[in-house]
């Protein structure tokens, strides 16, 4: 969050700290639009996006007495909001076994030949991702989290958290190209 | 169109200003499950309500009773007139006292002529002197109490004439009773007036919990959950003020909780992502008491409560759930005596409490296995609890009673404020009372 916004913002979370419903809206206002961006994109519909926002933000009027203004407020809702959408996935974990590295083929592909893909396309192809693919992907590049924080965040092994991703961006690539390829054709 | 940009980077990127519209029904479903100032707002109409109900109490119950002790019945014997009592003299003019005082207050016809002034001094029964009224006829109990007292000299004549003028049969009756009290040892009315007493007492206590929920804004009372019985303790220390009204304070180690039965269709397992302790699987679990933070991960796999699965990368609990809340509660109650006995009383205490979090506990149960797994988060480590009782205390002696109260507690504030858990509380309490 901008600084300016945060000179902003401080008032506002002294205010939420007393609880104060209209500096809740206020703050809410400010945040809601970013933050159901990052829950679409983790969530596989609307619906499970709608209810993580609403846990996270609860969560967060909840506990905005622990916040100390020493870091990025923007920031600690967001850590919050992605911890609500991992126990989230967690609550709804997919029963099939996931894959670990040892029975993984590892299938880079050359950078520099990655298609320059338009923003939508991308984020929605996100969206389609196989369910734990989608969140390794999204806590690795969008989090920039660890395999092993990842690994400890989900309950699964690091070797697991690695092959999750690779195969997300041989997904992505194989989803992306074949879907550049139609519209060439078409 | 090729790119050098990995993949990674481009969603990254793309990400950066995304943002979409929440719909407006997100903003209503937080609003409605958070607690609101209003709740602190109850808050507060609770402590009015309860502070205004123990005024009007006071009122009712005549206030001026309060800090007065004028009752014969409870002035026990005080050395000095017991021992004005024992001598003969004292007995002698006792006797012509009484009588005198029987013949004035109760026909009263005859002697209300009486013009000729009949002096009685109870210390000095020899000596002549003037009697004097102490009191005019409108402060009659006062007087009375002072004739009972054996420490007042009478004007016979002032007293009869106030009697024959103004003084009701009512009035009559009344001083026919405490009259009669002269036959008991009664102490000075100087020497016990305005005294404070002390009773120190231990109890201990059986109390039921019922899980109620109000304000909660994340959950309510599921009909799985029950109360639980359990058994405290601690001591009171009372202040009597008036042979009516008394104070309590004291210290009291009690406990509320609550146990979430496991149904054959919706068994209660609770996971944790490996066996380090202090893990937080926050969300997995939640009842009207609250979200349970397991912390015993690193329990023996022997265990028999704990379950664990090789297909899936979690391990846990299942079982029934038992929360166990300890508070320290420091009472300040109102005592007021509804009826006295010789050998009983009986009386009403209302008040406030301050209760203070000592131990927090949450236990997987399967038969007679109970292993303790973790605690309830968000606990608040400081509530407000009203409670109303009536008490029963049976005097062994002037120093020892027994006391029996049953009283209801009621959690004013939220033990969770998210979850709006306030649990009512009734409970017995038993102890043996030493009065100083």
């Amino acid at each position: 969050m901008a600084d300016t916004q945060g000179l902003i913002i401080k008032p506002l979370i002294k205010e939420c700290q007393q609880g104060k419903p209209q500096a809740q809206r206020t703050i809410y206002d400010l945040l809601a639009p970013k933050m159901f961006g990052v829950c679409v994109q983790y969530c596989k519909n609307r619906d499970d996006a709608q209810d993580c926002l609403q846990e996270g933000f609860i969560r967060v009027f909840s506990r905005i007495d622990t916040f100390r203004f020493e870091g990025s407020f923007e920031g600690w809702v967001r850590r919050i909001v992605v911890n609500t959408l991992i126990e989230h996935f967690r609550k709804k974990r997919p029963e099939s076994p996931v894959e670990d590295m040892a029975n993984f083929q590892h299938a880079e592909t050359d950078a520099e030949s990655e298609p320059l893909y338009s923003e939508k396309e991308l984020r929605e192809a996100v969206t389609r991702l196989p369910r734990q693919y989608q969140m390794v992907f999204n806590l690795y590049v969008l989090e920039e989290l660890s395999h092993e924080e990842i690994a400890k965040s989900l309950g699964i092994s690091v070797g697991t958290s690695k092959s999750n991703l690779s195969r997300a961006r041989q997904w992505l690539r194989d989803h992306l190209s074949s879907g550049a390829q139609q519209n060439e054709r078409s | 169109m090729k790119s050098t940009i990995p993949v990674d980077q481009q969603y990254q990127h793309s990400m950066q200003h995304f943002e979409v519209a929440p719909p407006p029904a997100a903003w209503e479903g937080i609003v409605a499950r958070l607690p609101q100032q209003k709740s602190r707002r109850a808050l507060w109409i609770w402590l009015a309500a309860g502070a205004a109900s123990v005024t009007i109490v006071v009122g009712l119950l005549d206030f001026s009773t309060l800090f007065d002790i004028r009752e014969p019945a409870l002035q026990l014997a005080g050395s000095k007139m017991h021992e004005l009592q024992m001598s003969e003299a004292a007995k002698a003019a006792a006797g012509t006292v009484t009588t005198e005082k029987e013949k004035v207050l109760i026909p009263s016809g005859a002697l209300a002529e009486t013009t000729a002034p009949t002096r009685v001094d109870l210390e000095h029964p020899a000596t002549p002197a003037h009697w004097t009224a102490h009191r005019h006829a409108e402060s009659l109990p006062a007087l009375a109490m002072r004739s009972v007292g054996f420490d007042v000299r009478f004007n016979h004549t002032a007293v009869a004439k106030a009697l024959k003028g103004s003084v009701e049969e009512s009035e009559k009756r009344a001083y026919t009773r405490m009259l009669l009290a002269d036959a008991a040892p009664v102490a000075p009315i100087e020497s016990s007036s305005r005294r404070i007493r002390y009773q120190v007492a231990g109890v201990a206590n059986s109390a039921y919990a019922s899980p109620t929920s109000s304000n909660g804004s994340l959950r309510t009372v599921e009909s799985d959950e029950q109360g639980r019985m359990s058994m405290g303790g601690g001591l009171a220390l009372r202040l009597q003020t008036s042979p009516r009204w008394s104070f309590e304070t004291g210290v009291h180690y009690g406990r509320v909780g609550q146990k979430e039965r496991a149904t054959g269709s919706q068994p209660i397992v609770l996971t944790a992502a490996d066996r380090s302790p202090g893990l937080d699987i926050a969300g997995n679990h939640r009842n009207s008491m609250g979200q349970l933070k397991v912390t015993a991960g690193a329990q023996p796999a022997m265990d028999n409560n704990f379950i664990s699965s090789n297909t899936r990368p979690i391990s846990g609990f299942t079982g029934d759930v038992l929360q166990h809340l300890d508070y320290v509660e420091i009472p300040f109650l109102a005592r007021y005596r509804l009826w006295n006995h010789a050998l009983w009383s009986v009386a009403v205490s209302a008040g406030m409490s301050a209760n203070v979090l000592a131990d927090n506990n949450a236990y997987v149960v399967n038969g007679r296995n109970k292993t303790r797994i973790g605690y309830t988060e968000s606990i608040d480590p400081f509530v407000l609890s009203t409670s109303l009782g009536v008490s029963l205390e049976v005097p062994l002696s002037r120093t020892f009673s027994v006391l029996v109260e049953p009283r209801m507690k009621y959690f004013v504030t939220s033990l969770n404020e998210s979850f709006g858990y306030q649990p009512l509380e009734l409970s017995v309490q038993a102890g043996l009372g030493i009065r100083f």
